[in-house]
């Protein structure tokens, strides 16, 4: 297995157990971004999550194709450039997180649009890549 | 905090981007069964003009440079149907719809070909109206 469907796999399972959690859990996961953000730090503790994650992908998966791996690619980067913005201007990150009596809401469509997403790279990361 | 009215612009790009992203993936796995390989200069034009340009137009247009992610949406997209229309219906080549080398994705490739065309108008007239609307508010 090459480093690249390693971690094509590692990311679309992950995707998968986090989408379905925004999913089931919204009002946790709207809580949990709400404390963060009362801390004053949640740019920091978001890049700590999101850095080594999207760091990996930019270094291990940076295929450049019209193709189901790209959807890897581009989230490896995103995830990098917004972990390198949160980790210098925190403010940023306290500013995009929602709050609202239906702050929840946003996590669970997060949640639903992240498991059909999910699958398709599990399928093509299991079955169909080498 | 998003106004509605900006709400609404990003709900219309999101849509219109997603839907572009997805036939451009299709389009792409048909270019790979068919072996169409694509120039250098073409490989960055597909991935910035007409991968990357609109996803960065979505992002844009969820914050408060909704404005310039509308802007950067009708570049792109009209960019991405310039490039579309050319190769795969002006030039003879292996991009041509009519001149496609042997293999099962040639009805994927002309699907998908002709639905990048359809996205992207609809997309270009999609960000020209919120242009417009967008420079009268």
């Amino acid at each position: 297995m090459s480093i690249s469907t390693l971690i094509a796999r590692f990311f679309s399972v992950s995707l998968l157990i986090v989408g379905v959690s925004h999913l089931v859990q919204s009002t946790l996961w709207r809580d949990f971004f709400l404390r963060i953000k009362d801390t004053g730090v949640a740019g920091i503790i978001i890049a700590m999550y999101t850095l080594p994650q999207g760091l990996l992908i930019v270094f291990g998966h940076d295929i450049w194709v019209l193709d189901i791996p790209v959807i890897i690619t581009i989230c490896g980067w995103g995830m990098t450039i917004k972990s390198i913005l949160y980790a210098i201007v925190p403010s940023r990150a306290e500013a995009v997180i929602p709050t609202g009596p239906h702050a929840h809401r946003k996590y669970a469509w997060g949640g639903a649009l992240m498991i059909p997403v999910s699958l398709l790279l599990i399928w093509h990361s299991f079955f169909r890549a080498v | 905090m998003i106004s509605s009215a900006n709400r609404r612009i990003a709900l219309v790009v999101t849509l219109v981007v997603l839907a572009h992203f997805v036939v451009n993936l299709l389009h792409g796995q048909a270019h790979t069964r068919l072996a169409i390989a694509l120039a250098s200069w073409q490989q960055v034009y597909v991935i910035t003009v007409i991968l990357l340009a609109p996803l960065v137009a979505l992002v844009l247009s969820w914050t408060r440079y909704a404005r310039a992610g509308v802007w950067l949406l009708l570049v792109s997209m009209l960019g991405s149907l310039i490039f579309g229309a050319v190769y795969h219906y002006v030039i003879i080549s292996e991009d041509h719809v009519a001149h496609l080398p042997p293999g099962d994705a040639r009805g994927l490739f002309r699907v998908t070909a002709l639905l990048l065309v359809v996205t992207e108008i609809v997309g270009v007239i999609v960000a020209a109206m919120m242009a417009r609307s967008t420079s009268k508010t």
